[in-house]
């Protein structure tokens, strides 16, 4: 984790733990939850569904749901610990340092807003983020609605809408799925963020659009820097972005490598099975792997490490004691009591 | 968690005590022709006229020196026998015309349309029409007020015999041989008529209120048959002398709707649960 | 161009509801089993020759076929002549848009009120999911429902009229719509009819301040039916707005809470409370009727209630019309701003 000094980290999240409030008891959803992001990079954060990506993800602009609270650990955005602050710092924090990318643009555009409305009102909201006006200039409120919708035509530019103008005078049900989502990225780089968070974002399009939000992805990703933490369960999308790769699996982070280390040797069972489950062209393997079983539920998860009912390796340690991350090699940590001699 | 489940319990005991207050005037009313003589309404004491109440008149008395308490009981017969006929009437109309309307294709156009009319004038409007050209009598008033209520039941049960007739299940009995009458009676009736009954608690009382308002403005019947809305109406005159005349005919129609409104929010919860936040 | 098409086809639709209405009415007056069409046209008690009665008859054209019937009675209404009121002693018509600025003023005031204090308790119910709030707003929506309305108004005259005149308190008048004295004293000149504007025009500011004092009363009577469902239709809405995935996304931007209730929720949230806003106008026309016999509001209500007392049915049936016209008329509105609001609707 802590390989050198190099670009500084923009994200760092230590031993996160959070419950959720199901039935009426507490349950721990996430346990030491740990990730580093550093400036430029892109960090794929894989899971199969309710393994806890999303809540990882959604602890760290504040936005968890009602009924989770956050138990323990600490999640630190540019150095500054987000855990303790208050909603209207929060919302600051929301406004200039995290953007976060929804899954289904469809449900998360205001059906009774138009899209150049949703995405202007963020540079009204901070007039920073306009060009400055010239010296001596105080700029009315109209100029600046209208600088404000200029600048977001500007940006439905950037994430490649064809004829922006005229998008931006339409409602979100006017506009096809990647459309939709093109103008929620664009919202998302409107506030020049320090991070990216994307959750899920090709999942509910179809694959040739998803291809080419992908390709939108990586030419944003080159030309501005981008740093992003794309959550996704399919590692394709995942060897064609990210620079390093987190594994979760119900509720905690199994293994973190760079992306070419995780393919190559990917170390935990689980993410072993991941990789081998997912098809390739070469034709050496014309079954499909599927891993028996299926994830605990939340609110009764087996004893121990939490994958040892599925594990084809499991030792009778791993029915008592959670293992604990450890690195085995540079900047490759795993949770695994396999690896637990080896550590250093 | 917690308030939800305390929010149901609570919701419950108002539920039950609405219940248990709807019973005991219900049952009071039932008894009160058996057990008041009729002297109490017909016997003019002026010497006693306008008393405040008091342990002889719990309720005091009125202009013409009757006692309000068993006038006030009286009209709870009169009052709850009307509603609770009207709401009856009108959910037996129109649960068969919404029926119809749901089944028969030809029917259902029309039957809307009528029904559109109807519930484009508001109710009490429409009753005061239909009343004022049948006559002042209660008997009239009950008609209008049946004429009034049956549109929505109508458009409920239709709306509701519509969306059953698409589900799964039935699409399924079909294929299996069920016949249509079978079908009809003992399938998809019987799902569809819960929603709509589970209204009627609370009509009961809205129609109990718009008798009253009725009553009130004049087509109550006369000084010697008790009614709550008329009782009020009388009392109106004397409003600043005798206070207690228009105060316990209200609070008996208020007290009755409510307790009517709390059976029927729990009525609701457990009969429709499309209803449920 | 959705928008217009939109607006004619509701009043295309609108139009055949009141062609139906009118047929109902027409029924009752002609049509009814068993009641005789004449005898609402005569003062009970009143001798009249038989030769009156055939003229009446033939004037009526009451033994023409009913269909025929029909057809001259709708040409009269369209025409403006929708029959005299013995009541009022002025063709109903006349009689009813004469007063019907009296009521305008009420319903106004009293929707307004409703709305003004519903809308923000069902917003800052559905913010404050705790106990206290929620058990607070379901007694208030039932307590509202389960109200007659007339004795609320009675009662409210009761406190706030007698008992605080006797307690040397100001107090807030019970009937009429101005202060006799201050009527005769500095006497209104008549503008639009509504007593609050016309004041104001006028720059006669004792008619304006009785003339609000006479309002508050019976508007907030009336207002009470409504508030009940607007709050807690607010409050469903909104929780369910609330619950949106775009709300998420909203929050995620860092808009302040204000600026997503005001531009994101509530656009969305308002719409069933507008839906409502044509049924709750039926109800708080029918409750006119009832509050304004008990404050003796000059409207179109308190004539309606007198006319039933003296066997009017033609000024009652009239009056069934020209209520059943202005509810389509605001149906209409309504609509306009659905379309205003929620774009979707316009395709």
């Amino acid at each position: 984790m802590a390989s050198g000094g190099e670009r500084p980290a923009v994200l760092e999240v230590r031993d996160l733990g959070v419950e959720l409030g199901i039935g009426g008891k507490w349950v721990q959803a996430l346990h030491d939850v740990s990730l580093t992001i550093r400036g430029g990079e892109v960090l794929g954060l894989v899971g199969e569904s309710g393994s806890g990506k999303s809540l990882t993800a959604l602890s760290i602009p504040g936005l968890l749901p009602g009924n989770a609270r956050v138990v323990g650990g600490s999640i630190r955005l540019m150095g500054e610990d987000v855990l303790g602050l208050s909603e209207p710092q929060l919302n600051r924090l929301r406004t200039r340092s995290v953007a976060f990318i929804f899954q289904n643009p469809t449900t998360f555009l205001n059906p009774v807003l138009t899209v150049g409305a949703q995405i202007s009102e963020i540079f009204e909201l901070s007039p920073e983020l306009l060009d400055p006006p010239g010296a001596g200039v105080r700029p009315s409120r109209r100029s600046r609605r209208r600088q404000a919708w200029a600048k977001g035509i500007e940006y439905l530019r950037v994430v490649r809408i064809p004829d922006p103008e005229r998008i931006a005078r339409q409602y979100p049900f006017e506009l096809s799925g990647g459309m939709q989502q093109r103008a929620v990225i664009a919202m998302a780089l409107a506030r020049k963020p320090h991070l990216v968070i994307a959750d899920e974002i090709t999942t509910a399009l179809d694959v040739t659009v998803q291809a080419q939000i992908l390709s939108l992805l990586s030419e944003l990703r080159r030309s501005i820097g981008m740093t992003l933490l794309l959550i996704t369960h399919d590692m394709g999308i995942v060897a064609q972005l990210a620079d390093r790769v987190a594994v979760m699996y119900s509720g905690t982070v199994v293994e973190s490598a760079d992306v070419r280390s995780l393919f190559r040797e990917a170390r935990h069972p689980y993410a072993r099975a991941l990789l081998a489950a997912v098809p390739t062209i070469r034709g050496d393997r014309t079954i499909f792997q599927a891993i028996p079983g299926s994830m605990p539920a939340v609110s009764d998860p087996p004893a121990g490490c939490r994958f040892h009912p599925r594990c084809p390796r499991v030792l009778p340690h791993c029915l008592a004691v959670r293992p604990l991350s450890l690195l085995v090699g540079p900047g490759h940590a795993v949770a695994c009591h396999l690896y637990e001699e080896r550590a250093e | 968690m917690a308030i939800a489940i305390a929010g149901r319990l609570w919701q419950n005991k108002l539920a039950a005590a609405g219940l248990a207050v709807f019973g005991i005037i219900a049952l009071t009313g039932a008894m009160a022709p058996l057990v008041i003589p009729a002297s109490v309404v017909r016997d003019v004491t002026f010497a006693a006229k306008l008393t405040p109440p008091s342990g002889q008149h719990w309720f005091g008395t009125d202009d013409y020196g009757r006692d309000l308490f068993f006038l006030v009981l009286l009209a709870a017969h009169l009052d709850l026998r009307t509603a609770l006929f009207v709401v009856l009437a009108a959910l037996a109309i129109g649960i068969c015309l919404g029926a119809l309307a749901g089944f028969v294709k030809r029917l259902d156009e029309p039957l809307m349309r009528i029904t559109d009319v109807f519930l484009s004038i508001p109710s009490l409007v429409l009753a005061m029409a239909i009343a004022s050209v049948l006559g002042r009598s209660i008997e009239n008033l009950s008609i209008a007020l049946v004429f009034v209520s049956w549109p929505i039941y109508c458009r409920l049960m239709r709306g509701q015999v519509l969306t059953e007739k698409e589900k799964p299940y039935v699409r399924a009995l079909t294929t299996l041989g069920v016949g249509r009458v079978r079908m009809i009676f003992r399938h998809i009736i019987p799902n569809t008529l819960f929603p709509v009954i589970a209204r009627a608690p609370a009509d009961v009382g809205l129609i109990l209120i718009t008798l009253a308002a009725l009553s009130y403005i004049g087509f109550g019947p006369g000084p010697y048959v008790p009614e709550w809305g008329s009782l009020v109406a009388a009392g109106q005159a004397y409003i600043f002398q005798a206070p207690w005349l228009v105060t316990f005919p209200g609070a008996a129609i208020f007290l009755t709707s409510l307790s009517l409104n709390l059976v029927g929010d729990w009525a609701r919860d457990v009969f429709d649960p499309r209803l449920r936040s | 161009m959705g928008f217009v098409a939109y607006v004619l086809k509701r009043l295309a639709y609108l139009g055949l509801v009141l062609l139906g209405v009118s047929a109902v009415v027409f029924f009752l007056l002609r049509g009814m089993p068993g009641v005789d069409p004449l005898a609402a046209y005569i003062a009970p008690g009143l001798p009249i020759s038989q030769d009156a009665l055939t003229a009446l008859r033939r004037e009526l054209r009451l033994d023409e076929p009913l269909p025929v019937q029909y057809v001259y009675y709708v040409t009269n209404l369209l025409r403006g002549d929708w029959g005299f009121s013995r009541t009022a002693a002025q063709p109903v018509l006349e009689a009813l848009l004469g007063r019907l600025p009296a009521t305008i003023e009420l319903a106004v005031f009293a929707v307004v009120l409703s709305t003004g204090l519903g809308v923000p308790l069902g917003i800052i119910a559905a913010l404050r999911r705790d106990r206290a709030t929620d058990v607070a707003v379901r007694v208030i929506s039932i307590t509202g429902i389960s109200f007659p309305v007339f004795w609320l108004g009675i009662i409210l005259q009761l406190v706030f009229f007698y008992y605080l005149g006797q307690l040397g308190l100001p107090s807030l008048p019970s009937r009429g719509r101005v202060g006799d004295l201050v009527a005769l004293q500095s006497p209104l000149k008549a503008v639009t009819g509504f007593y609050v504007v016309d004041s104001l025009i006028a720059g006669n500011l004792a008619v304006f301040t009785s003339a609000l004092r006479h309002l508050l009363l019976p508007a907030f009577t009336l207002s009470l039916i409504s508030l009940a469902a607007i709050v807690r239709i607010m409050r469903a809405s909104m929780l369910e707005v609330l619950r949106q995935d775009y709300i998420l996304l909203a929050r995620s931007k860092g808009l302040p809470l204000r600026i997503i209730i005001v531009r994101h929720a509530l656009r969305n949230a308002i719409t069933p409370v507008l839906t409502t806003a044509g049924t709750t106008l039926g109800i708080l026309l029918g409750g006119a009727v009832v509050v304004e016999t008990v404050f003796s509001w000059p409207g179109i209500g308190r004539l309606a209630a007198q006319g039933i007392l003296n066997n009017d049915s033609i000024l009652v049936v009239g009056f069934t019309l020209f209520v059943a016209t202005m509810m389509v008329l605001v149906n209409l509105v309504v609509d306009v701003l659905y379309a205003v609001v929620d774009p979707r609707v316009r395709y």
